[in-house]
């Protein structure tokens, strides 16, 4: 009897249920490798109001907004059953790196049991010992076939990634020429709920390829966009229910918006494995010199690197979006504000916390789009 | 000469060591730490401070009042002391200043600004930084390095200061906060006095060895999870230290608005406060641009009452 009991354990509950955050679309990332792998995962349910609300609540008003976002996605999410929790980690000095060591003590006190799991934002020694430390009764829980199954599980989860990056890119371009830009909403969702559910490195290529297709059906009104750069703390730039679907509310104005981080260029960063992507970052940080003489750390630096390649490439603005009290992004604003001056390019900066400002950034972009249009026209210097 | 130092730089400990040495090498250095009331209109003008937190735009509008005054305006790029990070504000503080003085009319444009990077792990780390201060001060006339860079005071100094400034009170309540904050009357909204005035002694954790401290906020670092910045090691090892060695009759956090630091040292603060189920009462104050003392007041009243409370009980 005994046995049978331990057995029908092992069946429902005797491996790890496994745990994301939510970041743009990297749920589709993690939940490919989690299937691939033959591990069971709890999607969190999407961010509401309410998840934002969970997360202030056991936090504190200083707190930045991604760390409110993501430990109402984890308190939502271990409430439907989750006991493991995956989360990208990053370094100091900025706060993200002692993240999870935060979320872990307030999910304590709050009473939940769970393991935690932290895929290092930087490798370094430490966190490959921590990583070890980590895993050490994860990997208890795992069967051979799981840890066969992970070369492909990874490769699938990154090519998926990939394209739909790939493909947010493209919408972010067709939202502001589009004559119907609820269309491109339409399709962007299609599209990622194609590429979630294609289950070889083929079939992610066909799909991504006919969604590409079905994109450049849609037809366009033919006026020539607006084009703005949207730097900040990465984050805020990743994650629409964090950044207001900022990207959207600016494409359904007729702005074309370039990102300048992505899930996977976060990761390549991190790695430090791919030499041009660490160059292209030194000849950025140069770029920022004139402003910041030193790394003031996390994306300060850069956001103000972009703004003067931006400036350099003749976009028609600059959107920075960072989390309220974000002390490197803080600085970038500030920064900003001479640049902005100095080159003669607009930037809007958008401090971000509560979720009901939606009338005020709608506002702020439809002023700043005027801005743009009118400096685009030669009314304004 | 005249050298600007804002006096908000003065709250770290090697800063002040760092004016003794100067002062040591060049006796007819002369230090200005606020400006005289003439410039303050120099504070009046548009600054690009963002929404940092209050501390941070006071040290600006300090040193941008400072530099019609000074030959020199030394600020330095504090990234680390003792082997630990400083919030990432102080890394662009002379940035920012130097981006406000660029924007002024006058001859105050012309002052220069020695920015130092300060990253010290080491007494080396020290004597090198000690050199690159020197060398941006005094250029062609540099100061023979005769003495040696100051010592910080030791621990069983430190404790003889903190028994004599205690002995005066039967009771005594733990200040917990930045040193910058703690110094400040104007950001601290002069709570040690009012607290002294009513009775009861001041433990900061400034008053305690910072080695010590440093030890026991290590007890809660895990591998990469080490809290990396020394202000946030300084609150969470004295909250530790003085509850565990000192028994205070209370603790106060004192923190300002929107500091990014403290808001996750605030969240560990109360989780380890959770842990002593309720022996100690404590409270959180936080102070922003606008606070004002009657405030902070009648917050103190009503927490040295609930202390008087328990001490009855």
């Amino acid at each position: 009897m005994e046995s049978a009991v331990a057995i029908l354990y092992f069946l429902c509950v005797g491996i790890m249920k496994v745990t994301f955050p939510h970041l743009g679309s990297m749920y589709i990332f993690c939940k490919a490798i989690a299937e691939e792998a033959g591990i069971p995962y709890v999607l969190p349910p999407p961010t509401t109001d309410k998840t934002r609300e969970i997360g202030e609540f056991h936090t504190n008003e200083s707190v930045c907004l991604p760390l409110k976002i993501i430990l109402g996605n984890f308190i939502e999410a271990l409430d439907a059953g989750a006991d493991t929790i995956v989360m990208v980690g990053s370094g100091p000095p900025c706060r993200l790196g002692l993240y999870d060591r935060t979320i872990k003590i307030i999910l304590t006190d709050l009473g939940y049991e769970f393991r935690w799991l932290t895929i290092p934002g930087i490798f370094t020694w430490q966190a490959f010992l921590q990583n070890h430390d980590e895993t050490k009764e994860l990997r208890r829980e795992l069967t051979i076939a799981n840890f066969l199954k992970f070369p492909r599980a990874i490769m699938i989860g990154w090519r998926k990634m990939r394209w739909c990056e790939h493909l947010e890119g493209l919408a972010a371009k067709k939202r502001a020429v589009a004559a119907y830009p609820l269309e491109v909403e339409r399709w962007l969702q299609e599209a990622l709920a194609a590429l979630d559910k294609a289950r070889s490195l083929l079939a992610i290529s066909r799909v991504g390829k006919k969604s590409v297709d079905a994109l450049n059906e849609i037809k366009e009104h033919g006026r020539k966009p607006l084009k703005v750069m949207m730097v900040g703390e990465v984050y805020t730039v990743m994650e629409p229910s964090i950044n207001m679907n900022i990207e959207q509310r600016l494409g359904h104005q007729g702005v074309e918006v370039e990102r300048s981080s992505y899930f996977s260029s976060h990761i390549r960063r991190g790695s430090r494995l791919d030499k041009g992507l660490l160059k292209e970052r030194a000849e950025l940080m140069e770029l920022a010199v004139p402003y910041l003489k030193y790394d003031v750390g996390a994306e300060c630096n850069f956001s103000v690197a972009e703004t003067v390649l931006a400036k350099k490439r003749d976009y028609d603005g600059v959107v920075h979006v960072y989390p309220f009290s974000c002390m490197p992004e803080t600085t970038a604003a500030s920064v900003l504000s001479t640049v902005a001056t100095e080159l003669g390019i607009p930037v809007l900066s958008l401090p971000l916390d509560r979720k009901d400002m939606g009338l005020r950034i709608d506002t702020q972009i439809e002023a700043f789009v005027d801005i743009m249009h009118m400096k685009r026209s030669g009314h304004l210097l | 000469m005249k050298i600007g130092l804002p006096v908000e730089l003065l709250s770290f400990e090697w800063v002040r060591r760092l004016k003794e040495d100067v002062g040591r090498l060049v006796p007819d250095v002369q230090f200005c730490h606020v400006a005289a009331e003439a410039n303050s209109g120099l504070q009046t003008r548009p600054l690009s401070e963002g929404d940092a937190c209050f501390p941070f735009k006071k040290m600006i509008r300090t040193a941008m009042a400072l530099l019609p005054e000074v030959d020199r305006l030394l600020i330095p790029r504090l990234v680390r002391l003792d082997g630990h990070l400083l919030c990432p504000n102080f890394r662009a503080f002379p940035d920012l200043v130097i981006m406000n003085r660029d924007r002024l009319p006058g001859p105050e444009k012309a002052t220069s600004i020695i920015d130092t990077v300060v990253d010290i792990s080491s007494r080396e780390d020290e004597e090198c930084v000690r050199a690159e201060v020197l060398k941006g001060l005094f250029a062609s006339r540099l100061p023979a390095q005769r003495m040696a860079f100051p010592r910080p005071e030791s621990a069983e100094a430190k404790a003889a200061k903190l028994s004599a400034k205690l002995a005066p009170y039967a009771k005594n309540i733990a200040l917990i906060g930045r040193a910058y904050m703690l110094q400040d009357p104007h950001l601290n909204m002069g709570i040690p006095e009012i607290l002294n005035g009513q009775g009861y002694g001041v433990v900061t954790p400034q008053d305690l060895d910072f080695q010590t401290l440093d030890q026991v906020a290590a007890r809660n670092d895990y591998y990469a999870k080490t809290m990396y910045w020394r202000g946030a090691r300084e609150c969470l090892g004295a909250f530790m230290h003085v509850t565990e060695e000192m028994a205070p009759a209370g603790i106060i956090y004192l923190l300002s608005f929107n500091c990014g630091v403290d808001a996750l040292v605030r969240i560990e603060l109360m989780s380890l406060h959770k842990k002593l189920a309720g022996k100690i009462p404590m409270m959180v104050l936080v102070g922003d641009e606008h606070s004002q003392r009657e405030h902070v007041v009648t917050r103190l009243e009503a927490f040295l009452d609930v202390i008087d409370g328990i001490t009855t009980r």
